[in-house]
């Protein structure tokens, strides 16, 4: 059996009933990674001992009789700015090489409380810096359906190694569409959450006003389950909201509500190629099947959501990046001449080419005289992006639309053109500039390639997301 | 907005960046492209529009002020992260 491939429900009921231990759980996927990661390169680094070590505790405690929780002995890859006590954390950047997790962030303390197990850290552009990651400094990922494909980004290895069964789940960290678009390119989930709802504390910081760490799997109900571990309030990040946290496994199951209305915002629709619109329209269907109503909606700001997004974000990296400077971690340029020369070197050493490019960018838009016609203007901006969508939200209970104008591009197709890239996030940055929670569903194939659908509720309605997401999985696999 | 290599240079210096003449070339186009795209924000009118700095609608969100003890192991670990330690202490160059 490949218990590396089974879902979190069946893993716990499998372990229960005592069918296999969790050793042999952590041995398949340890074994799915040997075989297959040396193509993929879906990890910066793996901790078999660290793995087995836990596996043998679960294991103990099932012999002696003892009730295991649902995520006990799970194992989950992580995204590797996200921290895990004594592990690597190198974010995708080489001057952070060599950098040891000093502490856990909140996320993976809840995981670890509930018992689930880290089997390694995932690859990512750096910082997130990216939509393929090719920006890792420690090379790309394939996709898994295709080796001359991306895997996406900037949560590419995550992704990857979900849809390849080196895990059962996957922490990814989403600011722009880091999530959703490496799930929409390998054909698993992603949500991203509502910006407030799971703990930032620990994560590597891109752009602090968009963060948003969030589960990666194989259904919506492991999403659901990981996500009711790791949402709420923590005293650790003061942007955490104090709303309540519902058992969303629960919701999914118990919560009967009227049919919803789906809003597909028509700016997303045009000039949308032929083949991804009808992989979106026969998704459609499958929801008005199922009772829901389709209506067209405007959000007439969308076109200005790319240029907006990355003036916010890239200012907001120059600044969280400036803690990189050879002195409290990561790498030290040798033999510094004063402060200034030690912060230079290891800085100019340890970034790659796309990080200077935003930290340039950025401290442009922050600099004096430049501040109010970009950085201020761009805010301005998201104000009205915002409410675009708090007005649709008047109207409709769902967005819907696709997660990527296209499936999966080819490894080196976009990297020498960054305006280009950036414009691959075309769908994703709107719903991050107003911190909603969307989910990728997949919904199809080109050829051999996932294609995904965002679904994206209202405020701190992931609830919502969830059931349509579910709505289409039953229906439709 | 025209951007110009001086003023990369610039931007690069008030980064804590070294670029070389590639690099500058390379970055003053890049810029133009990106900068120049981001011009089209220009033909909204913001001017009774409020900037949006955070999304969740918190403020003011205050803890106790006391002191949390840290476990001594968790120090050393946290304290460890620095390239150059010296007794304890994180190792710079001299600054005055």
């Amino acid at each position: 059996m490949s218990l590396n491939l089974l879902s979190i429900e069946e893993l716990h009921d499998g372990l229960a009933a005592k069918k296999f231990s969790c050793r042999e759980i952590i041995e398949d996927c340890l074994k799915c990674i040997k075989e297959k990661d040396g193509e993929i390169h879906a990890f910066l680094s793996v901790y078999p001992e660290m793995a087995l070590k836990c596996a043998d505790e679960v294991d103990s405690k099932i012999k002696a009789g003892e009730m295991i929780g649902l995520l006990e002995g799970i194992p989950f890859s992580v995204k590797d700015v996200i921290l895990v006590e004594d592990m690597s954390a190198t974010a995708g950047s080489k001057i952070l090489e060599f950098f040891v997790a000093p502490y856990d962030a909140t996320v993976i303390k809840r995981l670890k409380e509930a018992g689930a197990i880290v089997i390694g850290k995932t690859n990512c552009d750096a910082y997130g810096f990216g939509s393929s990651t090719e920006n890792s400094d420690f090379g790309v990922t394939k996709n898994p359906h295709d080796l001359t494909k991306v895997a996406g980004g900037s949560s590419g290895g995550a992704a990857a190694s979900v849809v390849s069964g080196m895990c059962t789940f996957a922490l990814g960290e989403d600011t722009g569409g880091s999530i959703r678009q490496p799930a929409s390119f390998c054909g698993i989930y992603g949500f991203k959450v509502s910006y407030g709802r799971v703990s930032r504390y620990g994560s590597i910081a891109y752009a602090s006003s968009f963060d948003s760490i969030g589960p990666m799997a194989r259904s919506t109900r492991d999403i659901a389950i990981v996500l009711s571990v790791i949402a709420g309030n923590d005293s650790l990040d003061a942007t955490t909201v104090p709303d309540l946290v519902p058992d969303y496994l629960v919701e999914l199951e118990t919560k009967k509500d009227k049919p919803k209305k789906i809003g597909l915002p028509k700016e997303y629709f045009n000039g949308l190629d032929t083949k991804t619109t009808a992989i979106i329209d026969s998704a459609l269907e499958v929801f008005r099947r199922k009772g829901y109503e389709v209506v067209e909606i405007s959000l007439p700001h969308t076109k200005y959501a790319i240029a907006c997004y990355y003036l916010l974000v890239t200012s907001e990296a120059s600044s969280n990046l400036a803690r990189l400077d050879g002195v409290r971690f990561g790498y030290r340029a040798p033999d510094p001449t004063n402060l200034e020369d030690l912060y230079k070197r290891s800085r100019t050493y340890g970034f790659g080419p796309e990080v200077k490019r935003r930290i340039i960018l950025g401290t442009f838009s922050l600099s004096s005289g430049y501040f109010d016609a970009y950085y201020k203007r761009a805010q301005k901006v998201r104000t009205l992006i915002r409410e675009d969508f708090k007005k649709a939200f008047e109207e409709v209970d769902l967005i819907i639309t696709p997660t990527s104008p296209f499936p999966a591009f080819s490894v080196g197709e976009k990297v020498d053109d960054p305006l280009t890239m950036y414009l691959a996030d075309i769908f994703t940055v709107g719903f991050s500039l107003a911190g909603l929670p969307t989910i990728n569903v997949p919904c199809g194939l080109i050829g051999h390639l996932p294609v995904g659908m965002q679904i994206t509720a209202s405020y701190l309605n992931e609830t919502s997301a969830l059931k349509a997401s579910l709505d289409f999985e039953q229906s439709h696999t | 907005m025209h951007i110009d290599k001086e003023l990369v240079k610039k931007v690069a210096n008030l980064s804590n960046l070294i670029l070389d003449d590639d690099e500058t070339d390379r970055f003053t186009k890049e810029m133009g492209d990106v900068l120049g795209y981001a011009e089209q924000l220009n033909e909204i009118d913001v001017s009774d529009v409020e900037p949006t700095d955070q999304v969740t609608g918190l403020s003011n969100v205050f803890r106790e002020d006391i002191v949390i003890d840290y476990p001594a192991d968790k120090k050393q670990k946290l304290i460890h992260t620095a390239p150059k330690l010296e007794n304890g202490y994180i190792v710079v160059p001299k600054v005055v």
